[in-house]
């Protein structure tokens, strides 16, 4: 009896350690190398807005489209040569910054201001902005509100936990002006409650004012206030410490960038790798190994420009000349052309 | 020497005592297993992002408004204090869904039970209709209804004068007075009702010249409470002005919804706690007490109702816990409660494991609160015996 409860509790131990050393195996969190993660794992997970016409939203065939989509699948060709090895994982804002920073999404694509608290505070870096814009106010016609001096006391339809929100906190604050906010939780909801009549006024960057008021009944009983009271410098995002990492979404956006300085589409992609131009062979990676050294393909550029096209190209497909939303380059051309989109050189 | 012919004592692990220690050993274990496993990865992410654990951002300025609240609080505050508004305002819509769900519940639960075929038909029909529809829907249904269907504040609707009637909430006149008359008023309340208690309590020994007595200190106490009301109290009446109303209260669409949903929702359950209380109750009970005499109020008052909140009040007590839990998805309504706050700190500072434990030691704190609340009240109920 007594050999029994010692073989009894040795075995105990055993399995009890078995166990502990199961659990401990899965208890170490995934590699800080996020390039490796992904290459490994096939596929690149891409959180992006729930619902945003023009960046990211479902269309009639049921596949995610848009500015931001376009981005994920930049990402995704100059990581595997494969545009399509991309999970698109659409994130309500206020779960967006939780999803990163756990891991569930490895680049956040989506319309995030790029400020200085949330590169602090939130463990997340930002790229160079890849969309320029300001939030502006839109308000009901029937009030005859012609400026935001006009809104003391008003009602405001706001995305809850946006910059937004804060910004129209301070810009009220500072100018001794009362507004009560309706914080709406989904972005796609905001101009709904606002339509309902619930706000006065709805605000939110501008583009997105104008997109919300084409899908009104009536377009006409609304109208964009003039002020643009905060600049809104979106950015894609990552965790915060994976450099490599960074620099594949970084210069992703800065090849979409450089690609339409140096005029190459997604048309002429092929007739310009022949090309004899030396800024060209280096930028698509005939001559050199940039590509090897960041960990990618030495041909990563070209596979995301006959995925995409050009920065100019994904803008117009989505907000410009070719989509319905007509948005004017504005801000959003290149520097040469008097806008505030730059790529820094390739050597 | 004796033996014991072919026994032998069973092997150690067909022993009770063996059993039952093994398995609370295996359940710790695993529990502490399971513990450790969520902690050690939960830092070991934190780890691999350089984050630290901390609570001074609660110091930190707030930069958002809430819109309504009592606390008074504005963006410029701390967090904490946004916190705390959001922390009032979840109590607030929690306990007057509380109340009316619970008076609700119990007319709905005896209504079911009534001889009345047609009352019957309704309650029962409002039980079903309401338990079984999702929470959330009905709170954006009731939030749909008043800001589609009212007018917006500038073509009001007024059925009598100082209420207001609009998309963006009620607006109604309120009675104001210096804080002096207020804490005057308290205190004459509190006299007015030591001495109604004390009359319902010593009825029986002091007989009506007693009772007179203590009618002319009442009757002094409600004269002095109007003499302050209307010497020192202005009516202070909701205007427009600009966008909105400016003066007055207001009641806004987002409690409104929030409260309506929850109280109409819980109500259903509680009706079904109280008629199972009601079942509970021996048929005997009824036919004594009709034998003695009373009537169908009487014995629903006085004989019925008294045993069957014995057996209601502990399911009732974990209505109101839901209650309490259910009013976080006033969240997406935009009413601005503690989830609220939550959500917007953490999209501004990211502290959300922090965040998401202040919020759980809140909704925690509250639920205890009125689970000891409503033990208490069992007890004392179950101590009066039958």
């Amino acid at each position: 009896m007594g050999l029994h409860r010692k073989m009894g509790g040795k075995r105990w131990l055993a399995s009890l350690a078995a166990g502990a050393a199961i659990l401990a195996m899965t208890a170490q969190g995934a590699s800080a190398d996020t390039l490796e993660d992904v290459q490994k794992a096939g596929e690149l997970r891409c959180g992006v807005s729930d619902q945003l016409a023009g960046f990211s939203f479902l269309d009639d065939k049921g596949t995610w489209t848009g500015f931001d989509i376009d981005y994920c699948h930049a990402f995704a060709a100059a990581i595997s040569g494969d545009a399509a090895a991309v999970k698109i994982v659409p994130l309500a804002f206020n779960q967006s910054f939780t999803a990163l920073q756990s891991g569930e999404v490895d680049v956040l694509s989506r319309s995030v201001t790029y400020t200085l608290s949330r590169d602090t505070q939130l463990k997340m870096d930002f790229i160079p902005p890849n969309f320029y814009t300001g939030q502006s106010f839109m308000a009901h016609a029937e009030l005859g509100a012609k400026s935001v001096e006009d809104l003391d006391g008003a009602s405001v339809c706001v995305l809850a936990g946006s910059v937004t929100e804060r910004y129209v906190a301070d810009y009220f604050r500072a100018r001794n002006m009362k507004f009560t906010p309706i914080a709406v939780e989904q972005e796609a909801q905001v101009p709904t409650v606002y339509e309902s009549g619930r706000c006065d006024v709805m605000t939110h960057e501008t583009p997105s004012l104008a997109i919300a008021r084409r899908g009104f009944k009536d377009p006409d009983a609304h109208v964009i206030l003039p002020e643009v009271i905060a600049k809104s410098y979106e950015a894609p995002l990552y965790r915060e410490g994976d450099a490599r990492w960074g620099d594949v979404i970084r210069w992703t956006h800065f090849a979409l960038v450089t690609a339409e300085e140096l005029g190459i589409t997604r048309d002429n992609v092929a007739e310009k790798l022949t090309s004899d131009d030396p800024v060209v062979r280096t930028f698509f990676g005939v001559d050199g190994d940039l590509g090897e050294q960041m960990g990618l393909k030495n041909d990563w550029v070209v596979n995301v420009i006959k995925a995409v096209g050009n920065y100019g190209e994904i803008y117009d497909r989505h907000l410009g000349a070719d989509s319905v939303l007509q948005i004017p380059r504005g801000m959003n051309d290149l520097h040469e052309r008097g806008g505030l989109l730059f790529a820094p050189s390739w050597r | 020497m004796t033996t014991f012919g072919d026994y032998q004592a069973p092997p150690f692990w067909r022993r009770p005592f063996f059993r039952r220690s093994a398995a609370q050993i295996a359940v710790v274990v695993g529990l502490l297993a399971v513990l450790s496993f969520f902690i050690g990865n939960a830092s070991a992410n934190l780890a691999k992002t350089s984050t630290t654990l901390g609570f001074g951002f609660i110091w930190s300025r707030a930069s958002f408004e809430l819109g309504e609240g009592i606390t008074g609080f504005v963006a410029g505050d701390s967090v904490l204090a946004a916190f705390w508004a959001g922390i009032v305002n979840t109590l607030l819509v929690s306990l007057a869904s509380i109340v009316t769900a619970t008076v609700l519940g119990i007319a709905v639960g005896i209504l079911r039970l009534s001889s009345n075929p047609l009352s019957r038909l309704l309650s029962s029909g409002y039980i079903e209709l309401m338990r079984n529809i999702p929470l959330i829907l009905q709170m954006l249904f009731w939030y749909a209804v008043i800001t589609r269907s009212l007018p917006t504040p500038r073509k009001a609707l007024s059925p009598i004068e100082g209420l207001y009637l609009t998309n963006r909430g009620v607006y109604f006149s309120v009675i104001q007075m210096p804080p002096s008359a207020f804490w005057a008023l308290v205190a004459l309340s509190v006299l007015l009702l030591a001495t109604l208690a004390a009359r319902a309590t010593s009825r029986e020994r002091t007989g009506s010249l007693g009772r007179l007595g203590d009618f002319r200190l009442a009757g002094a106490a409600v004269v002095a409470m109007l003499a302050v009301v209307l010497t020192t109290g202005s009516v202070d009446v909701p205007e427009i002005a600009g966008l909105n109303f400016k003066g007055g209260a207001s009641i806004t669409p987002e409690f409104t919804a929030v409260f309506l949903g929850l109280s109409i929702f819980s109500a259903a359950f509680i009706a079904e706690n109280v008629r199972a209380g009601i079942l509970g109750v021996s048929a005997g009970q009824k036919e004594a007490a009709a034998s003695l005499g009373l009537r169908d109020g009487q014995t629903m008052r006085l004989v019925v109702l008294p045993q069957a909140l014995k057996i209601s009040v502990p399911p009732i007590a974990s209505q109101y816990l839901d209650i309490v839990k259910n009013s976080s998805l006033a969240v997406a309504i935009a009413y601005p409660e503690i989830m609220r706050v939550a959500t917007v700190v953490i999209s501004e500072v990211g502290r959300s494991i922090e965040v998401i434990a202040i919020i759980m030691a809140v909704y925690l704190s509250i639920s205890l609160a009125i689970s000891a609340l409503m033990n208490a009240y069992n007890k004392a109920n179950l101590a009066k015996g039958t």
